[in-house]
């Protein structure tokens, strides 16, 4: 006869069994509900819909992942942003220790959704994790190219063109992009060659008609007015309506001794875009003091130093207009802050010329920045963590 | 078939970026770079994916042949004028003072009544950075396009310092024109003894001055009849052979730049009558920046006084009025003569001043650096200027090219200024256009537009050069302006005018209450109905000085008047001038119109 078991015994093992069965049910629970992969998945799935339930997903599947679980990071990040929570999905961003593990097609995404949200610091963060060697690097470049030219990280920007040039040859859009540098930094003739490598690789007709724009606005520089004429009638044909264009083409009929004509277009262009773009003011003005219409001509300038207070070329045509019009104190206070912006342009210059041959002499960086305040201009992003750098 | 982008977004904002620059090439094409550049913490770069050396220039080497309508004909080979500026390049040091070149004077040395050339020689650059000057070259002209070099028989085979520009006047009075040499180094004062010597008296004459100077012009500022002399100041630069310059990345040696370096001052040197001058600099207010290369003077605002315009590189234009309390005020910037259409100051190098448009009133004309317009500053008659390059056809036209000497000549004898701008790179290693460049010959459209016209230059327009100082002068007294052009380290070239004068008059001004050559004076030929202007200018085109005679193209009328306005004020009438022929008139011998 077996040992009869005590009555406790028994309710020990019944409650280690029900223990036992919560703890599975629990650990069941957490292998299936709670699992960092499937949270993920439901937080993806969540993200573009409800945003906020998402990030709570996201969030859960962080935490049960110990913290370090990049893909949802990323995730989370986005939907932060989506959530307009920027500073928190750039500080979840920032808890990524190894963004080599996130997915190219996440940080681009995110990269996305940071840009439409205005976060160009989570979007260039996420760009720079995405670009690596290794497929998906044509959209990162796509994108990542505009982010970096807006930061006036020059150098950056040809890189990344070159590194695109070597991806797809086919490509229109770093030849354009080159010739835009160019452009600014004076070189004339190479701006010329890399629009016309960006033509030849035919652009959509609306990209056609901005390479053309910037190919005549290059030829004007180089002096050939009339290829220059080519360019814009070929560009405002395909795009009647594109206004860089169109001012251009104000600006050249003006050099081709066409005052009247250029006067009438651009007055059409500021009736028709209904706008004061400083711009076409600033044409039009030039182009009524040309014609004796100083009065006139007065109105535009000023609207322009209002809209662009450091406009040097505007206030001295304000002061010549002011002349024109026996405002002597007028013209004269005109004139010295143009003379003024200028000095302080011609230093820029010369000080970013000392900063080749001494690019980290603390001292001129100091007065450079200084200079750049003198006159309006935003400072280029010190180089950081880019790549390309 | 269109390639599609997977981001129209790109582009989108690029063509803001678009917008951008094509609104900075539309408002200021020549300071773009100012507005957004490369990184400071980056040294600009500029490989290319595929890295090719564009050149604008697609001239062909070999000259055109010449054609029955060519205006000049490239005479030099006959005239036995064998003559090169040297620059030193050759040792290839990258010195910036072989950059500059060297200018050309034509006036007539020994009274014969036709013009002479001087060539201002340069210089040698040792290897270990010595720099030597080099003697001129003095040409006697002996009619029917022959001159015979008389450099030594003149007294002037001695080398000067590293000379560049030559200016002419007659310092003392005595009837003879002397001769001032713009050197890096010490700059040096020749005297014309009349009896075909020049001798230096620099020292004597209290005219010692070092530093690196360019161009110079006789004008009589304080109206005392005697001429004094304003000499240009470029930049502090002495040779240093750890000095490099050029791209520091590809490791491609050139000449240095201005920019950075701290002018001369320029100096006005007072003629005391007695053969000796005064340094007048600080007492008439000369400022002490600006690095000067160009210079002209006359009465630019018409109050009697000497004015001057000097063409700085990189630095704001200086329009100096003179009047009687005897300073000089730079109000270049307020009457809108410093720089550019927006007032930025550019890299200008030759001037003249002429009544472009036939409205009475002088206009200033400069040339500048490539990606830059030269410029036409349009006289409005109240004493400021109107930018005018645009609206007389200019624009763009030369921002390819890097300009020197220049100047408005009537080449075709219709009564309107005509203009020759001679152009050659400073760098030897440039990225955006050829160190040899076109020279360019623009025809006056009855004073309202210039129409570029070097095809029809004639075979030596065809081809590029290097080319610094010009100047012209009627070489074979046929009363059509012929053309001397200085180029760098290669022969000197002589141009015949071919287009024909059918009829004509010469005149040259003698000052007796003026200074001798009468600079400042304004001139103008009546013949019945028609008027043209024409001014006695010191300086002017690039380190070179014109013929001192001013022509005018007559119609046929017999009723042939000059009015002269002289320096000060007082008017007088010549009449009964006989046509092709030069006329000396002598201040004080005509009809006085008004008082001064």
């Amino acid at each position: 006869m077996p040992p009869k078991r005590s009555p406790f015994i028994g309710f020990l093992q019944r409650v280690a069994l029900v223990l036992t069965a919560i703890a599975l049910i629990y650990w069941g629970y957490i292998w299936i509900v709670e699992n960092p992969q499937r949270l993920t998945a439901q937080g993806r799935a969540a993200l573009p819909g409800n945003p906020v339930q998402a990030e709570r997903l996201l969030g859960r599947a962080i935490d049960h992942a110990g913290g370090d679980y990049p893909e949802a990071l990323v995730l989370r990040a986005q939907a932060f942003q989506l959530s307009q929570r920027p500073l928190e999905a750039l500080g979840t961003f920032s808890l990524i220790k190894d963004s080599g593990r996130c997915s190219v097609p996440d940080l681009i995404a995110l990269a996305d959704v940071a840009q439409v949200h205005g976060n160009s610091a989570l979007q260039r963060s996420a760009l720079l994790a995405a670009h690596r060697p290794g497929p998906g690097q044509i959209d990162v470049l796509h994108r990542l190219i505009p982010l970096e030219s807006a930061l006036l990280r020059s150098e950056t920007v040809l890189t990344l063109c070159r590194e695109l040039i070597q991806l797809d040859n086919t490509d229109p859009l770093p030849w354009y992009v080159m010739a835009l540098l160019f452009k600014e930094r004076k070189l004339v003739s190479e701006g010329i060659q890399y629009c016309r490598e960006s033509l030849q690789r035919h652009p959509t007709p609306d990209h056609e008609a901005e390479v053309r724009g910037l190919l005549a606005g290059l030829l004007i520089d180089s002096g050939n007015l009339a290829e220059a004429r080519q360019e814009v009638d070929a560009a405002l044909k395909i795009k009647p309506s594109a206004m860089g264009v169109q001012l251009t083409n104000v600006y050249l009929l003006r050099m081709e001794g066409h005052v009247e004509p250029a006067l009438e277009l651009v007055d059409h262009i500021l009736r028709t875009h209904n706008t004061g773009e400083p711009r076409a003011l600033m044409l039009r003005g030039i182009l009524r003091l040309d014609q004796g219409q100083f009065e006139p001509a007065q109105a535009d300038l000023e609207r322009v130093v209002e809209a662009q207070p450091f406009n040097k070329e505007a206030y001295f045509k304000l002061g010549q207009a002011c002349q024109k019009l026996h405002q002597p104190q007028q013209a004269e206070a005109h004139f010295k802050r143009s003379r003024e912006l200028t000095e302080s342009a011609l230093k820029i210059l010369a000080v970013e010329d000392q900063l080749k041959a001494d690019p980290k002499n603390s001292e001129l960086i100091k007065q450079l920045s200084e200079l750049y305040d003198a006159v309006g201009r935003h400072q280029p992003a010190p180089a950081t963590n880019g790549r390309p750098e | 078939m269109s390639r599609q982008f997977n981001s129209p977004t790109i582009w989108q904002r690029y063509f803001l970026g678009l917008v951008l620059a094509v609104s900075l090439a539309s408002c200021h094409p020549a300071p773009v770079v100012v507005e957004r550049p490369p990184s400071p913490t980056a040294p600009v770069q500029t490989a290319d994916p595929q890295p090719v050396r564009l050149r604008v220039i697609s001239a062909p080497a070999v000259p055109r042949l010449a054609r029955s309508d060519d205006w000049f004909e490239d005479v030099t080979p006959a005239t036995g004028v064998d003559f090169t500026y040297s620059t030193g390049r050759e040792t290839q040091t990258y010195s910036m003072v072989e950059s500059f070149g060297g200018g050309v004077a034509l006036f007539d040395f020994d009274n014969d009544g036709d013009a002479d050339l001087l060539f201002t020689g340069g210089g040698q650059i040792s290897a270990t950075l010595e720099i030597r000057g080099r003697a001129p070259g003095l040409f006697r002209n002996e009619g029917n396009w022959k001159f015979v070099d008389v450099t030594a028989a003149a007294g002037l085979s001695q080398a000067t310092d590293y000379s560049h520009g030559i200016t002419v006047g007659d310092f003392n009075g005595d009837g003879f024109s002397d001769l001032y040499f713009a050197c890096y180094g010490h700059s040096h004062l020749y005297q014309n003894d009349g009896a075909g010597w020049f001798r230096e008296i620099t020292v004597e004459a209290n005219l010692e001055l070092d530093g690196w100077r360019t161009a110079a012009t006789w004008a009589d500022v304080d109206r005392d009849g005697w001429p004094d002399l304003y000499v240009a100041g470029y930049v502090e630069w002495h040779p240093d052979p750890k000095q490099f310059c050029g791209d520091a990345q590809q490791h491609i040696r050139d000449v240095c730049m201005p920019r950075e370096l701290p002018a001369t001052a320029d100096r006005l040197f007072r003629n005391r009558g007695d053969g000796t001058f005064q340094d007048i600099s600080a007492q008439v207010g000369l400022r002490r920046d600006g690095k000067g290369l160009g210079i002209v003077a006359a009465d630019i605002d018409r109050n009697g006084w000497i004015d001057f315009y000097v063409a700085n590189d990189v630095e704001d234009n200086f329009l100096y009025l003179g009047g009687p309390e005897g300073k000089l005020e730079d109000v270049g910037a307020n009457r809108g003569v410093s720089g550019n259409e927006y007032g930025i100051p550019e890299g200008s190098m030759g001037v003249d001043f002429a009544d472009v448009n036939g409205d009475g009133f002088g206009d200033l004309f400069v040339t500048n650096y490539e990606q830059e317009d030269n410029s036409l500053y349009r006289n409005d008659g109240t004493g400021n200027f109107n930018h005018a390059t645009v609206a007389i056809g200019l624009g763009g036209s030369s921002r390819p090219w890097v300009g020197f000497g220049t100047g408005f000549v009537d080449f075709d004898s219709d009564g309107w200024l005509d203009l020759f701008v001679m152009n050659g790179h400073v760098t030897y290693h440039v990225r955006t256009s050829a160190f040899e460049q076109p020279a360019i010959l623009y025809r006056s459209m009855s004073g309202q537009r210039l129409q570029d016209i070097s095809d029809r230059g004639g075979p030596w327009f065809s081809v590029p050069h290097v080319a610094r100082g010009a100047a012209t002068g009627d070489l074979d007294n046929d009363g059509a302006p012929d053309l001397v052009v200085v180029q760098q380290d290669a022969p000197v070239t002589i141009l015949r005018n071919q287009n024909p004068a059918s009829n004509w008059i010469s005149v040259r001004l003698r000052g007796t209450k003026s200074d001798p050559d009468a600079i400042g004076a304004e001139v103008t030929l009546v013949e019945g109905e028609r008027k043209l202007v024409r001014f006695v200018r010191g300086g002017g085109s690039y380190l070179s000085s014109f013929d001192a005679r001013l022509l005018f193209p007559l119609t046929g009328t017999d009723n042939v008047q000059v009015k002269i306005r002289w320096l000060g004020g007082a008017e007088e009438v010549f009449a009964n001038l006989s046509p092709k022929a030069t006329h000396t008139l002598i201040e004080g011998r005509g009809i006085a119109v008004t008082g001064g």
